[in-house]
């Protein structure tokens, strides 16, 4: 073919050929380049430490997902499947070990390549007894079983436990499992300044922090889990509710965490904002101290719990948004959920029944209350008065001020809990109130049952699904019906104001992912 | 003797600042456990005991408070379980950020109160007092909290015209001074009135004017400094009052000074910090009374030489 090149061919050749490179560079700058804006958070409280094993509460585990990540990720749907995070797949050699094999390329937002030694460190001794190695950290109790991790290269980790453990997968992909940044940790030199910014693989770094004011992000672009979607996360401490609906409202926050139902109607009203959120891996419960003379009888705690309509109280107090469990346990649990275990019965008739045969005879039961240390905390306790009223229950609130007024002993009364599911099992859960490590014998000795010790023992050892079923049955048995320690009331809910053009998603956890991998951040 | 009476009142400030100190300590203690304070309801009981030791918390309350004492002697105010940094250096970097509140609070309450009070007690019973000191009582009965977050719907939600907290910019100031001072200069008013009016009756005033001096001389020269002895007395009192009102402002406006830390303090029993925000404000409370009465003795000869006696 013999064709000549003139002068026109050429320019147009060459325009053809600038626009295509135009094209190609607007559309990389669109994937990459794109300007990005500031991501503005109003919340309720300051998270007492950044580091992720020392504590978990509801402040620091909102900044945490920007941060850290753990080896196991969860998906954030009501299964909460395991799904790989920062290694990509693992193996169960026996009962007691795994190997992880690590994911490759993942760099710390200090620069350095994550390692098997990063992972040996972060789910070592040193890093889990925290702070002067006083073992004072909430990790302690999840990963502390753990006797030995072997670097067996760079990329790949073998994680033994002193006993048994089915459910050391749950553990990995747990508050607390994050791995840090071991470099970082070393130049530190002191847990004080190490946790004024520590350092993970998440795809946010931390830029400052100041006590009660705010927590400030940037984006850490080398994040392996692609470009994150903001300039600049600022977590705003805004404790008064009213503060942060106004501030929301005059387009000063793109979003607001705490928002209980009474307020929903309010942020609905403004056309560019809605409300987002719901249940979350968390029940609210009312424990009982059985040393009482009273509440020692199972029968009148049983009774305590069957005068309660619990639908009617979700439909008055949450907007019927928040289910009510089948006992002390959550779908997610998985292999560990007893589906058919009986719902929680709404029954005054038989309530009655019980308090005369432990022959009750109205003696008071105090109820101790914080003044809505939980959303609607003193309005659900007025009803439920109501509601033991109508059987003959004479139950008194007596105002508290805080926790430690709440758990000063004697207490010989009632009062409210809302506990999180570190990991979805009846261990993970239930047990971290009711183990002989737990809140209930441990900490506030409020109750005491030797055989749902043993059942929970055996159960954390059992690698058998049917086994484990069988045990888990007898040990909600207990804890409903033989011997309540506490009374389920409803899965708790976590709700947010937003703007509409916010195109996140909450999970099902008190964390808040505002990472590139957030099924409505994500979306081009 | 001047060195005499200024001794004799940081003497008395010394014990009060010490019966504080000791009234915080043991109320705190007694009404709440610091630990379950801190930390989560949810923590494992084996953290909460060595969260407790390693922060002496596990000595019975009077060990606590003799090392208290002993620390405090040596100017050690102790470490906020919070922030880990030493409670002093906490409580430190708030204080100027609370003085850019009840600063120009203060200037407002004056500036807006005396003059305001001055108009009344000149035009007693016409319209203008009745107008100012309905105002007055408008202002003193509404509480800061509610004033505070109807400023915020109106000028922040409404009118988009000012932001609803933070703190860094001017914009941001201007909301919560206005809240904080609206109080204290509608109390100024009616109270310089009232010392006005008092004044107003005396016979060196009706003596003055019989005499041919210009009203105006009568009322800044001689009226004036006579009334200003009370308004200085309660002056006194409102920088006090600034500082307690402070807690509900910063908290409406988000402002992060030493009334949203002493809130935040208390809830979670941050002892050393709560204990050193209360040594301020009484210190300042102290100081500020010693001023007052040293501003007597300039105004007042009378109180100068009977303090030389």
């Amino acid at each position: 073919m013999n064709k000549s090149f003139t002068r026109r061919s050429i320019l147009a050749a060459t325009a053809a050929a600038s626009v295509f490179l135009l094209a190609d560079q607007k559309m990389a700058w669109a994937m990459n380049e794109a300007p990005r804006k500031e991501l503005r958070i109003g919340m309720s409280g300051y998270p007492k430490t950044l580091d992720p094993v020392i504590a978990t509460d509801t402040a620091i585990r909102r900044i945490m997902p920007q941060v850290f990540e753990s080896l196991i990720a969860r998906t954030q749907d009501e299964k909460m499947s395991l799904t790989p995070g920062l290694a990509t797949d693992w193996e169960r050699i026996d009962p007691q070990t795994l190997r992880l094999h690590l994911r490759k390329g993942v760099k710390f937002q200090d620069g350095m390549e994550m390692t098997a030694e990063d992972v040996a460190f972060s789910l070592g001794q040193i890093h889990l007894l925290g702070p002067g190695g006083a073992g004072a950290t909430e990790a302690v109790g999840l990963l502390g079983h753990i006797d030995d991790i072997k670097v067996e290269d760079t990329h790949t980790v073998v994680i033994h436990t002193k006993t048994p453990d089915p459910l050391l997968e749950q553990r990995l992909a747990s508050w607390g499992s994050e791995i840090v940044s071991k470099h970082s940790f070393d130049a530190a030199g002191s847990w004080q300044k190490w946790t004024d910014a520590p350092v993970g693989t998440g795809p946010y770094r931390i830029v400052s922090k100041k006590l009660d004011v705010n927590v400030v992000l940037e984006p850490f672009d080398q994040y392996w889990g692609g470009r994150p979607n903001y300039s600049k996360v600022e977590y705003r401490i805004i404790p008064e509710l009213a503060s942060r609906v106004n501030a929301l409202k005059a387009g000063e926050l793109d979003l607001v965490t705490d928002i209980p139902p009474d307020q929903f109607a309010e942020i609905k009203s403004a056309p560019d904002l809605e409300v987002a959120g719901g249940p979350v891996q968390n029940i609210r419960s009312i424990v009982f101290d059985t040393n009482d003379t009273i509440l020692k009888d199972a029968r009148i705690r049983r009774a305590m719990s069957l005068a309660i309509d619990r639908k009617l109280l979700v439909e008055s107090l949450w907007d019927n948004v928040l289910p009510v469990p089948n006992a002390y346990q959550l779908p997610s649990y998985g292999d560990g959920y007893i589906k058919d275990y009986p719902e929680l019965a709404y029954d005054p008739a038989k309530a009655k029944e019980l308090l005369a045969d432990a022959g009750y005879k109205g003696e008071q039961i105090t109820y101790r209350l914080l003044n809505n240390y939980y959303p609607n905390q003193v309005s659900g306790a007025q009803v439920m008065i109501e509601m033991w009223r109508a059987i003959g229950l004479n139950v008194k609130i007596q105002m508290m001020e805080n926790w430690g007024q709440i758990e000063g002993k004697p207490i010989h009364a009632i009062y409210d809990s809302s506990n999180t599911a570190l990991f979805p099992d009846i261990l993970g859960h239930a047990w971290r109130e009711t183990g002989p490590l737990g809140a209930y014998p441990h900490l506030t000795g409020t109750w005491q049952n030797q055989e749902y010790f043993d059942l929970g023992a055996k159960l954390a050892t059992t690698m058998d699904v049917a086994a484990r079923q069988k045990l888990i049955r007898q040990m909600l048995d207990i804890i409903t019906e033989i011997d309540p320690p506490s009374m389920v009331l409803h899965v708790s809910g976590q709700f947010y104001g937003k703007r509409k053009d916010l195109h996140w998603v909450p999970g099902q956890t008190l964390g808040l992912d505002f990472g590139p991998g957030n099924p409505g951040l994500n979306k081009p | 003797m001047m060195v005499r009476f200024v001794s004799i009142r940081m003497a008395r400030g010394i014990v009060t600042l010490l019966l504080m100190v000791t009234f915080a300590f043991v109320v705190l203690r007694v009404s709440g456990d610091p630990v379950r304070s801190m930390l989560s309801p949810e923590t494992p009981a084996e953290a909460i005991a060595a969260f407790r030791k390693s922060w002496g918390l596990d000595q019975p309350i009077w060990i606590q408070y003799i090392r208290y004492l002993q620390a405090i002697l040596h100017g050690d105010l102790g470490q906020s379980v919070r922030d880990g940094r030493a409670a002093v250096v906490v409580v430190a970097e708030r204080i100027p950020v609370t003085l850019q509140l009840t600063v120009p609070a203060l200037m407002l309450n004056i500036a807006i109160g005396i003059p305001a009070g001055l108009m009344a007690a000149l035009r007693k019973n016409s319209l203008t007092d009745r107008i100012l000191m309905t105002s007055a009582i408008a202002g003193f009965t509404i509480p800061p909290f509610v004033l505070g977050l109807v400023l915020v719907l109106l000028f922040s939600v409404e009118l988009s015209w000012l932001p609803s907290g933070g703190s860094g910019t001017v914009a941001q100031m201007i909301l919560p001074v206005i809240t904080l001072g609206i109080g204290g200069a509608a109390v100024l008013a009616r109270f310089t009135r009232n010392a006005m009016l008092g004044v107003l009756g005396e016979a060196y005033v009706r003596t003055g004017s019989a005499k041919g001096v210009p009203w105006r001389r009568v009322v800044i020269n001689h009226a004036f400094p006579n009334a200003a002895i009370p308004i200085l007395t309660i002056i006194g009192f409102m920088i006090g009052n600034l500082i307690a009102g402070t807690v509900l402002v910063e908290s409406v406006f988000s402002w992060p000074g030493l009334g949203s830390l002493l809130v935040a303090s208390v809830l979670s029993r941050d002892l050393a910090v709560v204990q050193c925000i209360l040594l301020f404000v009484a210190g300042a409370m102290v100081l500020s009374n010693v001023l007052v009465d040293l501003l007597y003795g300039l105004l007042d000869p009378r109180l100068r030489s009977g303090a030389d006696k």
